[in-house]
């Protein structure tokens, strides 16, 4: 193969400073909604007693998901050996970085006392998923930034291996973690599941891929670098097989709660709307197995579309958008659903939604939040290829595998 | 002595009570027994007692929320007309048997349990059990990430949406933190009983009893063996410390 | 280049020299310079505190970092460190001024030194006095019923 010249982008064109400002201001409006929501308190927030986690949550956990995801491809590199994927690795890393900065942003703006972070840092109950997740978020950082280094430094290019399994480890670790965070509750119907993690983990694989690959296919087109149809093409097929494996995981979800009678109400809910769930049963059915599954499958496999980087843009958007829809369905419908307190009774009367769906509409506060953190993740993603050589000067099918045939 | 809610014994074992009493005070002074739950202040709780609540549902009085009004007047909770944001350490519930058409009605608060889940997910440790059985939120650590919240099987907790005003001195509570019912832990630390359960008895219904589940002495862990008392959501396993009669 | 270079460190070392003659001023006099916080004393009558002044103002932080634990861990509720206690005999009761006030026992240090803090979120910034029972206490009024069975999205649950 030949060698592979890792270049920054020049970064002085009007179009990417317009591209800084602009995510920019969305980053100036979470810092804002942030100081209001503390200042005020949460009240202003349309997170209340019973929907505990909103919008923000919505967006930092997809963000974290995506996170270790977008690693995937750095490690398919590294520990798996395959050559094809070797120069992408780097902005893997950097991609991978990048988001988790901005989902772990948004979940430290969101809490009630963000002055107390360096609390949550030093105090910690091993028995909580949740200060595990901080040890691992913490150290993602370390030891994704120790893999970057290898891979861009020449002299430690021969350790970037160990490097790379390291970082493989450690992220499977990290999105069990986060996915255990829902799984690990037993008090709620919708979350008492050890299928969570993997569940999560197979999330992982799908929305990181999507996110890299809008990422590589912009910053290519937007410098009017190469990027050829091998590499492409590779990369999407992935990506077809991980949106399937979501579906087969959310398919085995929901199979399990229909089998369980006590689960029958939540099912109801999610899935048919029940007891005033249509907002979650659509956007389960219309936002995340639609638009977000099916609809990106068609376009990833279709016969006609093969090579068309437009439809795959819309693609890997398309299953963004059902990746915060999924998100949404689990982490919002899991609180809205009543908690089963009384089991076989029927709550007449309570003074605190016992028994009720709670309804939630996300503040402005909130959205703004949860779009600056992304947009956090992506300045950082385009202010980091402009400072250093993380994307390959050209990834054009001689320079990416000579060997491969035309599609 | 235990307060009794309930005074419905006979003048012989009225006589012999006090008697008894009288007796062990004069006979051993500085002696406590079983019954008297004073603590020093400069002593430590320990594991020697577990601090719980039983409620008679029976007893309980459909439309009364004397307990509920209690508790917000004894720790400074105020409605700001945001139901859903406003604290509630304590609710009135009535409940349909869906099978039976019975209705009861019962107080729900943090039903302390042995096991907490809120405990297990706190990431600093600041949602905690003391050894005697009280499940508090230290607040000086709370970080106000509402994982409690998420964890808590009874929806116990309430996150403190604004800032507090007015503040009252014995139970500091601030905005940005997660707060539930602490059994009045500066009540019970210097020998009283919890606001709600004294606003039952004082309300004539005596639907609550209040006292030390590890002393068999004590009358309600009497009223326990007696009739009784269950957990709410039983099958989870968290051996809560507020039992109720009659679900 | 060269004069303006000259000017500057003339102007730079005559203005340290005077600020050392001023300061080594009052340190020699064994004052405290002008600016330093007027710090209310006790208004109860006692002029001692628990423990003695200098080791108050280097040490008081940990005393109640110690306490707070204690108490809320352990249920020691010995009054010597606690913070009620403090505020019961620093702060007048009844008193109008609150924290953040620079004529608050605690502001008065905390303001001038720039060290915030955040106990007065929770807890009282001044002694409750004896009607600590706001009698106004509203409650949640009981609800309405609500029927879980059927489609109950908009349910009030006041």
């Amino acid at each position: 193969m030949k060698k592979i010249h890792l270049q920054p982008i020049d970064g002085n064109s009007t179009a990417y400073l317009g591209l800084i400002a602009l995510l920019g201001a969305f980053v100036l409006g979470a810092l804002g909604s942030t100081f209001y929501m503390e200042h005020n308190g949460h009240w202003v927030t349309g997170m209340d007693n019973q929907i505990v986690w909103g919008m923000p949550h919505v967006f930092a956990v997809f963000l974290i998901v995506a996170a270790s995801g977008a690693l995937n491809v750095a490690s398919i590199s590294s520990v798996f050996q395959k050559k094809l994927y070797k120069p992408l690795a780097p902005l893997s890393t950097l991609v991978a970085l990048a988001l988790l900065l901005g989902g772990l942003m948004i979940l430290v703006l969101d809490l009630g006392r963000p002055d107390r972070l360096i609390v949550a840092m030093t105090y910690y109950n091993f028995k909580s998923i949740f200060a595990w997740n901080m040890i691992l978020y913490n150290g993602f950082f370390v030891i994704v930034g120790v893999y970057a280094w290898f891979m861009l430094d020449r002299t430690m290019q021969k350790y970037s291996r160990y490097a790379g399994i390291a970082a493989f480890v450690w992220r499977i670790a990290l999105t069990t973690g986060t996915g255990s965070i829902f799984g690990f509750l037993v008090a709620r119907t919708g979350y008492d599941m050890a299928m969570m993690a993997p569940m999560f983990i197979i999330m992982s694989f799908s929305f990181g891929l999507a996110i890299f690959l809008l990422v590589l296919m912009a910053s290519y087109n937007w410098t009017g670098r190469e990027l050829g149809d091998v590499v492409v093409n590779r990369l999407r097929k992935l990506l077809g097989v991980f949106v399937m494996a979501v579906l087969y995981f959310v398919f085995v979800y929901h199979i399990s709660n229909l089998y369980a009678t006590e689960h029958h109400g939540f099912e109801a809910f999610v899935l048919l709307g029940d007891n005033g769930g249509e907002t979650y049963s659509n956007i389960f059915w219309i936002g995340q197995i639609l638009v977000g599954s099916l609809i990106p499958l068609a376009m990833i496999y279709a016969p006609g579309v093969a090579n068309c980087r437009k439809t795959l843009a819309t693609a890997c958007l398309l299953i963004v958008f059902g990746g915060l829809a999924q998100m949404y369905t689990i982490i919002i419908a899991g609180q809205a659903y009543p908690l089963d307190i009384f089991p076989g009774m029927q709550v007449l009367e309570s003074t605190f939604n016992d028994g009720l769906v709670s309804q939630y509409s996300a503040s402005l506060p909130e959205y703004l939040l949860g779009l600056g953190g992304f947009a956090m993740s992506l300045i950082v993603i385009a202010f980091g290829v402009k400072v250093l050589g993380f994307l390959p000067e050209s990834l054009a099918d001689s320079v990416a595998d000579p060997h491969a045939k035309a599609e | 002595m235990n307060k009794t809610a309930t005074v419905n014994i006979s003048r012989r074992s009225f006589v012999e009570k006090s008697a008894t009493a009288a007796a062990a005070l004069t006979i051993a002074p500085g002696v406590f027994l079983n019954q008297v739950h004073a603590k020093p202040a400069a002593e430590t709780v320990t594991d020697a007692k577990r601090w719980g609540i039983l409620v008679d549902t029976a007893k309980c009085a459909s439309g009364c929320t004397s307990c509920v009004s209690a508790c917000f007047e004894e720790n400074g909770i105020v409605s700001h007309g945001r139901p859903l944001t406003d604290q509630q350490w304590i609710r009135k519930v009535k409940l349909k048997d869906k099978q039976t058409n019975h209705v009861v009605s019962l107080p729900v608060m943090c039903q302390h349990c042995e096991k907490p889940p809120c405990v297990d997910v706190c990431p600093t440790g600041a949602s905690f059990k003391r050894d005697d059985g009280i499940v508090l939120v230290d607040r000086h650590i709370c970080i106000g990430c509402r994982y409690c919240m998420m964890a808590c099987p009874y929806k116990a907790r309430s996150f403190a949406h604004e800032a507090v005003d007015p503040i009252v001195d014995y139970q500091p509570r601030g905005k940005g933190t997660v707060e539930s019912c602490t059994m009045c832990v500066h009540r019970v630390d210097n020998d009283g009983t919890p606001a709600c359960v004294e606003a039952c008895t004082e309300a004539e219904h005596g639907a609550m009893i209040f006292g030390d589940l590890k002393d068999p002495q004590s009358e309600i862990s009497k009223e326990l063996v007696k009739r009784g008392g269950k957990q709410l959501r039983a099958d989870l396993g968290l051996n809560t410390g507020v039992r109720y009669q009659g679900i | 280049m060269l004069q303006i270079k000259n000017l500057m460190h003339k102007t730079i070392i005559s203005f340290a020299g005077i600020a050392t003659i001023a300061f080594s001023a009052f340190v020699v006099a064994g004052e405290k310079p002008s600016f330093a916080p007027e710090v209310p004393h006790p208004t109860n009558g006692s002029t001692e505190c628990v423990q003695p002044e200098d080791e108050m103002k280097k040490n008081h932080m940990n005393y109640l970092l110690h306490q707070r634990d204690e108490t809320v861990h352990e249920g020691i509720r010995t009054k010597i460190y606690s913070l009620k206690e403090c505020i019961n005999c620093h702060v007048p009761e009844n008193t109008e001024v609150r924290f953040g006030d620079d004529k608050h026992f605690c502001s008065s240090c905390h303001n001038y030194a720039g060290v915030s803090i955040d106990c007065f979120q929770c807890h009282m910034d001044r002694p409750m006095g004896k009607n600590p029972h706001k009698k106004s206490a509203q409650v949640n009024t009981p609800v309405q019923s609500n029927v879980a069975d059927a489609s109950t999205t908009g349910a009030s649950n006041e």
